[in-house]
């Protein structure tokens, strides 16, 4: 039984901001150490469906469980939320901390960032995306923005969290970098042996990071299989997304 | 257009904002006696409050003091009157001057950096990441900008109160040939505790509401620079207009009769 529970269970989650029905019945399951990312051109509501996962938005109807533990409109919803790490779209890094307040904030919750343990931890895990302590007293703004999402990504990861959520990690970074971060996701996800769950437009970081590719389209999952099939999918409106084909 | 449903409109969103900041002041009332706190973000505020503004709050009384002096030996020597000029001086700066300007100046320079901070982190997701990483936002950034507000602007009125009177004296001694130890006697003749308190008091209230409206105006800014912008002008102006409704409201609670 507990072999078969997702880590993940998103069903018939309807979302609407006025009278404009974002997320329209969308069902998804990811399992335990799988890396989905969900696919669609930007407006389709892939930030708004993470948004409901992780409590910032609180889906109209539908259920979404985390290990087969209802968590939508639920007070168990607070007792989960140190269960996600998440990456932001530009980072989300608290500019008035250093670097290394940063990443310690999820051990500490922004209470005491000197103590040393918590900075040897932080500098530890600053070290597994690939930076070394001497940027550790530098501020966000001091940054490239290629090493803020390397950064985000150290602050996600700090505490090992079941479920890593990212969103857009690519956007705004040159191919090199976009192609880095991928590599860096990837490494931390099989590490950790997180479940992962990535939104994203961007059809190349989608095919590095995915086990499995869910396609996002007016509101609904349209397509969901392995990242191998996608080119096969046989329905057009993903040929045409992932051909970036116009109309 | 109906004007009808303008003014309806307009009366909805009205009611819907004062219930916003109700719920918003009811979680920052609930989050302050509710573990965890932040002693060191409040020692932050607080140094950033009562520290920093000192110069502005300390100019303004100063020469508050100074004008009142200046006017009402003028306006006394009307009817030979000319002695109250020190008490003048100092009733009005400990129960009105100090905690009203005080109030304001705070309210110009804290109230709208509030609000642009609490509007960028808004704008830049850093709310958004504070919750998904279990930290309450009203917790972490409203609690304890509200109480150093709430500790900062009595300790800086107190200051600003000794400055002000030291203005009147100024004036008082060098330019209306006052006796200093007269001055100082009629300072203190009819100076009753009740009247430094009462502006105290004030300067509590007046530093919960300055810290209110800039944090709540911050966190329920819109996107992008415009919305930042908007929510500045709106913590300042709702924090003035509220400062001078609610030193009205403590005034008749202290000394109406």
């Amino acid at each position: 039984m507990g072999e078969t529970v997702p880590r993940i269970r998103i069903a018939q989650v309807c979302k609407s901001f006025g009278t404009n029905r974002v997320l329209d019945g969308v069902d998804l399951e990811i399992g335990r150490g799988e890396s989905v990312v969900v696919v669609g051109p930007s407006g389709i509501g892939k930030s708004v469906l993470i948004k409901c996962l992780i409590g910032l938005l609180e889906p109209d109807s539908g259920t979404i469980e985390i290990d087969g533990t209802r968590i939508a409109g639920s007070s168990l919803r607070r007792s989960v939320s140190g269960r996600f790490g998440m990456l932001f779209q530009n980072g989300a890094l608290f500019d008035s901390l250093s670097v290394l307040e940063n990443v310690a904030f999820p051990l500490t919750r922004g209470r005491v960032h000197s103590l040393a343990a918590v900075r040897l931890e932080a500098l530890r895990t600053l070290a597994r995306v690939g930076l070394g302590p001497e940027i550790a007293s530098l501020f966000p703004e001091d940054l490239s923005g290629g090493m803020r999402k390397r950064v985000a990504l150290a602050r996600a990861i700090a505490t090992d969290p079941d479920i890593l959520l990212f969103d857009e990690p690519t956007t705004g970074l040159d191919p090199i970098m976009g192609a880095l971060i991928d590599s860096l996701i990837v490494q931390c996800v099989r590490e950790s042996g997180a479940t992962a769950l990535t939104i994203t437009h961007d059809m190349d970081s989608a095919r590095r990071i995915a086990d499995r590719i869910a396609m996002l389209h007016a509101g609904r999952v349209l397509w969901q299989g392995p990242t191998s099939r996608i080119e096969a999918s046989g329905n057009e409106v993903v040929d045409r997304f992932i051909n970036g084909v116009v109309g | 257009m109906n004007p009808l449903a303008a003014i309806g409109r307009a009366f909805l969103a009205f009611l819907a904002g004062t219930g916003r900041l109700g719920l918003f002041v009811a979680a920052t009332v609930s989050h302050c006696v509710r573990p965890p706190w932040y002693p060191r973000l409040l020692l932050q505020h607080v140094i950033e409050i009562g520290y920093y503004s000192l110069p502005v709050v300390g100019l303004t009384t100063l020469f508050s003091g100074m004008v009142v002096a200046l006017q009402s030996y003028t306006s006394f020597a009307r009817f030979s009157a000319e002695g109250a000029v020190a008490t003048v001086v100092v009733l009005s700066i400990t129960r009105e001057l100090g905690p009203v300007l005080a109030g304001l100046m705070v309210a110009g320079r804290i109230g709208a950096s509030m609000a642009a901070e609490i509007g960028t982190m808004r704008v830049t997701e850093q709310i958004d990441a504070l919750t998904t990483l279990s930290t309450h936002p009203v917790k972490y950034l409203v609690v304890p900008r509200v109480l150093a507000g709430v500790i900062s602007l009595p300790f800086l009125v107190l200051v600003g109160d000794v400055i002000g009177v030291f203005g009147g004296y100024i004036v008082g001694v060098y330019k209306l040939g006052f006796e200093p130890v007269v001055y100082l006697q009629r300072t203190f003749d009819y100076l009753e505790p009740y009247d430094v308190i009462s502006g105290l008091v004030k300067a509590a209230v007046f530093g919960f509401l300055v810290a209110v409206m800039g944090c709540y105006h911050g966190y329920h800014s819109r996107r992008g620079a415009r919305g930042v912008g908007a929510a500045t002008t709106n913590a300042v102006v709702s924090a003035s207009i509220l400062i001078l409704v609610a030193n009205y409201g403590v005034t008749e609670l202290f000394f109406a009769r």
